[in-house]
């Protein structure tokens, strides 16, 4: 087995907006590492962070936001670099796609002319003549599984169906041959039968380019049939983390396991769903301890003040005081 | 044994939408056609789920049956009452039990009016005004959906989108309807705020027998709540009958794909790989024969030529394939 080498790694982020709730951040204490070629799976309801841990990396959050703790991507502090060190990372080494693919295109410029726009960016196509640069076009849209690439070169937005928008910005993401892409709920506004060609794409360009993935997503399904590991996030902090195989077969933390029996299931007759009881509190009112603890059926009197202990069981780890012990029981 | 009545019949439902005002009378009349001959019954008490990708017609038939479209042809038939064609009055009197909850609640809720009004709105509009008793009995319904009398002097942009929900499930309740149609009710809502609005959807259902026809895209959430199933593709149903047999045992091809392509949250669950490929054509441009042969993977000469008929199998659900007709889908 080869030494697991992470391509990004965060360490002790935390990410806030000044104004009004300037000493809450959204974001507190996350740490996580993707390596070459793994899917990772961010996963948490609105308001959880996970777009923000996201936007931060590619150092998205405009001037409001401010931010702590280190983003390495290769080694290099993302967080300290220049704006112009920043630019020179964006679309070549990170890329980003999106929920809404239709607003992410430009509706007066054809795909094709979208597209070049980004091929013209990379350095080892620099000086070619145009018809190579066509010919990669082309060959990146047939990659993404578009049909009859050299017509919809022409197209614009409007005459591509969603899921051929979501392709379409997948391929221009691509052209610059990232290392990692982030892709932020990039499935949420399909169709299912949509949703399942594109987690298809993601997964094949994943092993086929050996690049890394952060999916992010509130779906524990989606998760289950992408990731390889994942993250569960909650009030801006990890509640659990690991493989999928571990943290959706046998929950520890109370949050991911009311969140996976909270959903039924298509493929078996579920008699009452779990509820979780009360509503995502907003980040000004997130408590010292655990973000969790009003909601939770295991809280215990310490949780409220206490940030929980991180408890590691094998590849996984998760922080809370009283964790759950027995496995997810369906057909309860 | 329970007698089992009929409360709503829908027959022979069509509907066409113009695409473009005819200029000049030479031209030719330009129609999208939404839905095409849509047939089913409700039983009394019972939960129907409407399933069905984006643009397949759910919405349009459940718009339909709360008159804000009006049919191009067919009937819709509440007990004994023919619903097409009523007026005045009567059209008042039957109209109040069937009740509609919008997927949108900040949509669907005045933002100018604290939302305990809004719920007892209704009442006046049917039986004229007198406050102090239907506001006990707002109060009373929005407990009974999990609501303090508090919180129903507020405005719909304090309440959190849960909340809000609640607020149009307490309304569309107050006039004691005999159907409730909920229009994709939880997907604009959390995880963890789903399970809450679907469990007291059961509750509601459970105390009151109402009746429900329950619209999703979300099948996991149909086969958990709803007795029988209908899928729609492209304006017509695929496939319909009892959850149970439809879910664990999906005969259309469709049908098949859709459930496969649903992520199940456990990796332990491995299943085959049959992603259904293409995508949705456009209604404005349908395909010919059955709507589905194009990316259908058992399709045969006939299936581009002629539309199949939904025919009742052996087992009682209801099925429109030339391919499980034949007995080539198992």
């Amino acid at each position: 087995m080869n030494i697991f080498k992470p391509l990004l790694q965060i360490k002790d982020l935390s990410v806030g907006f000044n104004g009004a709730h300037e000493g809450n951040p959204v974001v507190r204490g996350v740490n996580l590492e993707v390596g070459p070629g793994e899917i990772l799976g961010i996963v948490g309801e609105s308001g959880s962070g996970k777009s923000v841990t996201c936007f931060a990396v590619v150092r998205l959050l405009g001037e409001r936001g401010w931010t702590e703790g280190e983003i390495l991507f290769d080694n290099k502090n993302l967080l300290e670099c220049s704006e112009s060190e920043i630019v020179s990372v964006r679309g070549k080494e990170i890329a980003m796609i999106f929920q809404d693919a239709q607003s992410f295109l430009n509706p007066v410029q054809s795909i094709g002319s979208q597209l070049l726009e980004a091929l013209f960016l990379r350095k080892d196509l620099a000086g070619s003549p145009g018809s190579v640069y066509r010919k990669e076009a082309v060959k990146l849209l047939t990659e993404v599984g578009i049909p009859d690439p050299e017509r919809r070169m022409g197209e614009y937005p409007h005459q591509l169906s969603g899921g051929q928008n979501q392709r379409a910005m997948i391929a221009i993401m691509l052209a610059g041959n990232p290392r990692l892409l982030i892709a932020d709920e990039p499935t949420t506004a399909l169709d299912v039968t949509i949703q399942a060609q594109i987690i298809r794409l993601l997964k094949k360009i994943c092993k086929e380019r050996n690049m890394a993935i952060i999916f992010v997503t509130h779906d524990l399904g989606v998760v289950a049939e992408t990731c390889d590991r994942t993250v569960v996030m909650y009030g801006g902090r990890i509640m659990e983390a690991g493989p999928v195989d571990e943290v959706l077969v046998k929950p520890r933390h109370p949050y991911t396991f009311g969140l996976l029996l909270s959903k039924p299931r298509v493929d078996m007759k579920v008699k009452e769903l779990y509820t979780i009881e009360g509503v995502v509190p907003s980040p000004e009112k997130l408590p010292a301890g655990c973000p969790f603890f009003d909601r939770c059926s295991n809280v215990i009197d310490k949780c409220k003040d206490n940030p929980p202990p991180k408890i590691v069981e094998g590849e996984r780890h998760f922080f809370c005081f009283n964790p759950e012990e027995g496995g997810v029981v369906w057909n309860r | 044994m329970e007698q089992v009545t009929e409360i709503l019949e829908v027959k022979n439902l069509s509907k066409k939408f113009h695409l473009k005002k005819q200029k000049m009378p030479w031209q030719k009349k330009k129609y999208v056609h939404v839905l095409n001959d849509i047939n089913f019954t409700v039983n009394t008490g019972e939960a129907l789920g409407i399933v069905g990708e984006s643009g397949c017609g759910k919405s349009t038939t459940a718009k339909i049956i709360m008159d804000i479209y009006s049919p191009t042809s067919g009937t819709i038939k509440f007990k004994s009452n023919e619903l097409t064609g009523l007026k005045g009055e009567e059209k008042k009197r039957i109209r109040r039990n069937i009740q509609y909850v919008f997927q949108d609640p900040m949509g669907a809720l005045n933002p100018r009016i604290p939302v305990v009004e809004q719920v007892y709105e209704p009442l006046i509009i049917h039986y004229g005004r007198n406050i102090k008793e239907q506001y006990q009995k707002a109060v009373s319904l929005l407990e009974s959906v999990g609501m303090s009398e508090s919180l129903g002097k507020m405005y719909p942009h304090q309440l959190s989108g849960g909340q809000r929900q609640r607020v149009v499930l307490a309304r569309a309740m107050i006039l004691e309807p005999e159907i409730l149609i909920c229009d994709e009710p939880i997907s604009a809502l959390d995880v963890s705020i789903q399970s809450q609005v679907v469990n007291l959807l059961m509750k509601i259902r459970e105390e009151r027998g109402i009746t429900l026809i329950f619209i999703s895209h979300d099948l996991s959430m149909i086969r958990h709540l709803c007795d029988s199933t209908a899928v729609m593709y492209m304006g017509n149903i695929v496939e319909q009958g009892l959850s149970e047999t439809v879910f664990p045992n999906p005969l259309h091809p469709y049908t098949k794909s859709l459930i496969n392509a649903i992520p199940i949250p456990d990796p332990r669950v491995k299943r085959e790989d049959t992603i259904v490929e293409g995508e949705i054509p456009s209604l404005l441009n349908p395909p010919s024969g059955c709507r589905f042969h194009p990316r259908c993977p058992v399709a045969m000469a006939k299936c581009s030529k002629k539309v199949p008929e939904l025919k009742i199998l052996s087992d009682g659900r209801k099925a429109a394939c030339f391919a499980v007709e034949k007995g080539v889908v198992q």
